[in-house]
């Protein structure tokens, strides 16, 4: 009796593969089902995120169904066998276990150690669970998995720092106004990234207001989503005195907001703290407002340095994650061998 | 007795307001580290285990607003108690007291600002550590000179004694 993953992930393939294998939730069951009916393994659960598809499995005869799970992707996703075999990885225990653990710690995210991916290997068994489809050795290794990802998480930094653009401008905002319920965020502009970052606000309780010159009706449409209200363009500078964060991200290719106007607004708003994020290339407001007292100027860069150091940060605490994991590894390798003398 | 009680009143509200500008100037301190590492934008451990600027913010304010009302009530009381001993005039020549009353105005002029918001944030927290400074050099000056001393009434100054009085009651 053996612990198998087959699988692939952002490392071993493109995302033209990734999103032939990408299983959405409502057809989970459908496919282990179909799996059970074709006797491949005797415990099964599937796992699949927009990095990652694997298949984790217990089987005596281990060849024979890895064989068989391989022939079962490359069928469900209409892809060559071959091809696909160069983007798989199979491994077989004690590296199948080492590798879920690592996993469900977002040790092998793309963003490592995003906490995401616990809650996602977490539903992927309950669901299997639910559907019968695991037994005492799947039960027990996913649920030692999630207390691994959360020993690490607590006995190291692997996630103690923020590593994306909208969760550092949300915590950056949280260290100015506390708490972000009673604050007003202005979105001036309706891109990606100024869509993410209002989300990510919105998420912690701030009231967005967005404005935009040239696309009202996609401002009309993130409001009505968002549960904020749209602002002209025009009148944009009347709402500033209850307003506590801007976002500016327009394609302008000039300032759009000065130190004079700001200086303005922080009279009206009778010097509260502003934050300001500017996240358009060129720049939308001039740098010199951040020589204002209360005011909080961040451009993209400012944000991406913190990332990029986060980042740094978290690839530090690394190696003591994997031996963390590989300790954990050997603890739940005792217990099969207890168990079932494997 | 009744001047005793009125001493007690006068140094127990003196010694609380100190104590509540301490707590405001201390969170004053960390409003100013925390909103320069926000300024700096290379946030570092400091930043992380620091509370919000808000939060600072409504400390500071509490506590100062709190040692202000403390400070007049400690003064009112000292002056009071002066005046029933009929030596008013030459408490307020006393340097203590003058020191003590210039402290309380600024922290009063600090609060008004904030008050009709004229000014917040790093400006009225840089004025709650600057007074804060002058009122430690008004205890300090306390501890240092000696006051007036009050006699059935007659108050002489005692400056240059070296009997280490404080205050002296004699009924």
């Amino acid at each position: 009796m053996e612990i198998l993953v087959v699988g692939l992930n952002h490392k071993t393939a493109p995302v033209e593969v990734r999103e032939r294998l990408s299983i959405p939730s409502h057809k989970t069951g459908e496919f282990l089902r179909t799996m059970g009916e074709r006797g491949i393994f005797n415990e099964r659960l599937l796992l699949s995120t927009c990095n990652r598809t694997e298949i984790y499995g217990v089987e005596k005869q281990a060849n024979g169904a890895i064989d068989a799970a391989k022939r079962f992707l490359s069928e469900y996703g209409r892809l060559d066998l071959k091809t696909l075999e160069d983007k798989l990885y199979v491994l077989r225990q004690p590296h199948s276990v080492e590798h879920l653990f690592s996993v469900a710690s977002g040790l092998d995210s793309m963003v490592v150690g995003e906490t995401e991916i616990t809650g996602q290997v977490k539903d992927a068994y309950l669901f299997a669970q639910k559907n019968q489809q695991t037994g005492k050795v799947l039960n027990a290794l996913f649920q030692r998995s999630l207390r691994v990802a959360k020993n690490l998480r607590t006995h190291t930094g692997i996630g103690a720092k923020k590593v994306s653009v909208a969760s550092v401008a949300v915590e950056l905002a949280e260290k100015i106004f506390g708490k972000l319920e009673k604050t007003k965020v202005l979105v001036i502009g309706t891109g990606q990234m100024s869509t993410q970052v209002v989300k990510a606000m919105v998420a912690r309780g701030a009231q967005p207001l967005i404005v935009s010159s040239r696309h009202f009706d996609r401002a009309r449409e993130l409001a009505a989503e968002l549960g904020g209200e749209a602002v002209l363009y025009a009148h944009y500078e009347h709402r500033m005195k209850d307003v506590d964060i801007i976002i500016a991200a327009t394609e302008a290719p000039r300032l759009i907001i000065h130190e004079d106007q700001a200086r303005r607004w922080m009279r009206e708003r009778h010097e509260k703290p502003l934050f300001m994020i500017d996240i358009a290339v060129p720049r939308n407001i001039d740098t010199a407002v951040e020589k204002l007292d209360n005011v909080y100027l961040y451009n993209i860069d400012d944000l991406s340095g913190i990332t990029e150091k986060n980042l740094a940060f978290r690839e530090s605490q690394i190696e003591n994650c994997f031996d963390l994991v590989k300790a954990q590894t050997g603890h739940y390798m005792n217990w099969l061998c207890k168990e079932f003398g494997a | 007795m009744e001047t005793l009680t009125m001493l007690w009143l006068h140094t127990g509200l003196i010694w609380s307001a100190v104590l509540a500008m301490m707590l405001a100037a201390m969170s004053a301190g960390l409003y100013l580290v925390q909103s320069s590492q926000l300024k700096s934008k290379h946030p570092g451990k400091i930043l992380l285990t620091l509370p919000s600027l808000d939060r600072l913010d409504r400390i500071h304010i509490q506590s100062l607003t709190t040692g202000f009302v403390l400070f007049l009530a400690g003064i009112l009381s000292g002056l009071f108690w002066a005046e029933r001993k009929e030596s008013l005039n030459e408490v307020l020549k006393d340097p203590r007291a003058i020191l003590s009353l210039l402290t309380c105005a600024l922290y009063g002029v600090v609060l008004a600002f904030r008050a009709s918001a004229l000014s917040r944030g790093q400006k009225i927290a840089a004025g709650t550590v600057l007074i804060f400074f002058l009122l430690l050099a008004s205890v300090f000056i306390s501890h240092n000179i000696n006051p007036v001393i009050i006699q059935d009434g007659s108050p002489t100054r005692t400056f240059g004694d070296d009997n280490g009085a404080s205050w002296k009651f004699l009924s």
